[in-house]
């Protein structure tokens, strides 16, 4: 037994090098300079911290970065609050038409985003809602509310309905019951929630792409696609790229890893 | 509670929720009628040519390349992604310490975008990047190569990369899933004289069956998905060797606006994904309202 357990662990550090690597190379990588690079002594960390490809990268991609927290931060907040008021009902609440509901909600929240793009790009032509913030926003908003519907509402059915009864027999509307009773027994699922629809926003790569042109409006996945287009032999600029696009979303899964891993598995529709 | 669901709190709580989901159901109706108009150019036609557009597509070599590649991506990523991931559960389970930290290690490129990923993995498949240069540093020259510039590998090089993200995705459930089984389900195993595989492969793996169907289907929409990990790296080249449904369909409809080509791609891969997506939406309902 002894020694299957060493195996175990032999496997186990193997495979924790290799996943660390790519990131750990970008980010050595990104320190360097490009004459540092070329020497190919890629695991190697910079033998001096020089910043100036992240000093290049952010005059490409600093105005990306910028657009993505102007979209993103609404377009979280709105779906989850759709989401969440629709979750809540649907957890809470047997009605005819509630399973259809969830089934519809379920399916949309799977399906190939594809089908969605012709149509959508249409109606923000329509709409004259191409090319802007609040275009991205509506459509992140449409697309991740049946989401933060499902994910907040497994959160929502864990809590024991003896609470609101007590609150609605003391008078309070549903509306106010919601927001100042079951919201903040539900906080951690609702963490869980904004972040699993944060990172869904700020990593969408599709939609940024069809929706906006000009950079003024770009978020910082397109854009960052852009810069590794046009630095093709920079190496340390494409890693300094990368590491700053991955920055917001990365630090809230190491800060917050078990809100992310139960938004995840709510997110699964595991429950 | 009220027991009767009143129409005020229906329009309150549900009515932005049901507003956003039938949009997203219009939209869906809206790209199967593109897909039978006669829409090529910049500025669209209605004129009404039923299954045309599918049929044009069916005679497209890319077509068929492209379902291949699909295909090729789907069994290849979910296999080994489920089975590593499983694996990997059992064993930081079963070793039992510094799960947290394993867990941070294997989950945390599921929070990178695949445009990132995308563009780290460029870097390490570079033919003057990190993979060859560690394989001549070790000695193995030989295995190095171009890499996602080989028409013959750069399929497989993207789904490694793709498998690089998902692991911890897959690890993470299967840990949930394991972390379920009842304790004396497995003490009771073990007193009979269960161990190692065994106790795998007959206790844990039986008990784990539901965290397959979750896994294994959500896996699957994502090879099916596929689009910016093969449009950052590979653009679907070298040639068509990496083209994928989903990049297909972009370039169809807002490259080269054959818009109603695009929307019969698109709606190929809605269909497609309705395989699974239906009846995942109905076993989650299920377990829902059971």
């Amino acid at each position: 037994m002894r020694w299957k357990i060493a195996l175990a662990y032999i496997i186990l550090t193997g495979l924790t090098l290799f996943w660390i690597l790519p990131y750990y190379v970008a980010v050595a990588t990104s320190f360097k300079t490009l004459k540092e690079v070329t020497e190919a002594k890629y695991l190697e960390p910079p033998t001096t911290l020089c910043i100036d490809a992240y000093i290049k990268a952010l005059r490409e991609e600093g105005r990306g970065l910028l657009n993505s927290l102007i979209v993103s931060l609404p377009a979280t907040f709105l779906s989850v609050l759709i989401g969440s008021l629709g979750g809540y009902f649907l957890a809470r609440f047997r009605f005819r038409g509630a399973q259809l509901i969830f089934f519809l909600v379920a399916v949309a929240t799977f399906i190939p985003y594809q089908i969605l793009l012709v149509p959508l790009v249409q109606v923000m032509g329509a709409l004259g809602l191409m090319n802007t913030y609040a275009g991205l926003i509506v459509t992140y908003t449409v697309l991740f509310a049946p989401w933060a519907a499902l994910i907040s509402s497994a959160f929502f059915m864990a809590i024991p309905k003896e609470l609101e009864e007590a609150a609605m027999l003391d008078g309070a509307g549903p509306l106010r019951t919601f927001f100042m009773i079951v919201l903040p027994v539900a906080a951690p699922g609702i963490v869980s929630t904004t972040i699993i629809v944060f990172t869904s926003v700020w990593n969408d790569f599709l939609f940024a792409l069809t929706l906006s042109m000009s950079p003024e409006i770009r978020p910082v996945q397109p854009t960052l696609a852009a810069l590794k287009g046009s630095f093709v032999a920079e190496w340390n600029t494409q890693m300094a790229g990368a590491v700053l696009a991955s920055l917001p979303p990365l630090v809230i899964f190491l800060l917050l890893g078990r809100y992310f891993i139960k938004g995840l598995l709510a997110g699964a529709l595991k429950t | 509670m009220p027991r009767k669901v009143s129409l005020i709190h229906f329009l309150l709580f549900l009515c932005p929720l049901l507003f956003c989901t039938i949009f997203l159901y219009l939209l869906i109706a809206w790209s199967v009628y593109i897909s039978m108009v006669d829409w090529r150019g910049i500025t669209p036609s209605w004129d009404f040519v039923g299954l045309q557009n599918y049929a044009q597509l069916f005679r497209l070599e890319r077509f068929y390349i492209d379902l291949r590649n699909n295909a090729l991506w789907l069994i290849l990523f979910m296999v080994p992604t489920s089975a590593l991931g499983l694996i990997l559960a059992y064993i930081v389970e079963v070793t039992g310490r510094g799960e947290t930290f394993f867990r941070t290690v294997f989950l945390y490129p599921a929070a990178l975008s695949f445009v990132v990923s995308g563009t780290l993995w460029t870097w390490m498949y570079a033919e003057e990047g990190v993979i060859n240069t560690i394989l001549k540093a070790l000695g193995l020259s030989f295995l190095a190569g171009k890499w996602i510039a080989d028409p013959d590998r750069a399929l497989y090089c993207l789904i490694f990369a793709a498998i690089w993200q998902y692991l911890g995705f897959a690890m993470v459930i299967y840990l949930a899933a394991i972390k379920g089984i009842q304790r004396s389900t497995i003490e009771a195993a073990i007193l009979d004289g269960a161990t190692g595989w065994k106790l795998f492969w007959y206790v844990v793996l039986p008990q784990i069956k539901h965290a397959n169907l979750v896994v294994i289907p959500l896996l699957a929409l994502s090879a099916l998905k596929i689009f910016d990990l093969v449009w950052v790296m590979t653009m679907g080249g070298p040639g068509y060797a990496t083209d994928v449904l989903a990049v297909f369909m972009w370039q169809a409809a807002f490259a080269q606006h054959f818009v109603s080509l695009g929307a019969a791609i698109a709606v190929v891969l809605f269909l497609l994904s309705l395989v699974v997506v239906i009846p995942y939406a109905k076993m989650a309902l299920e377990r829902w309202f059971k």
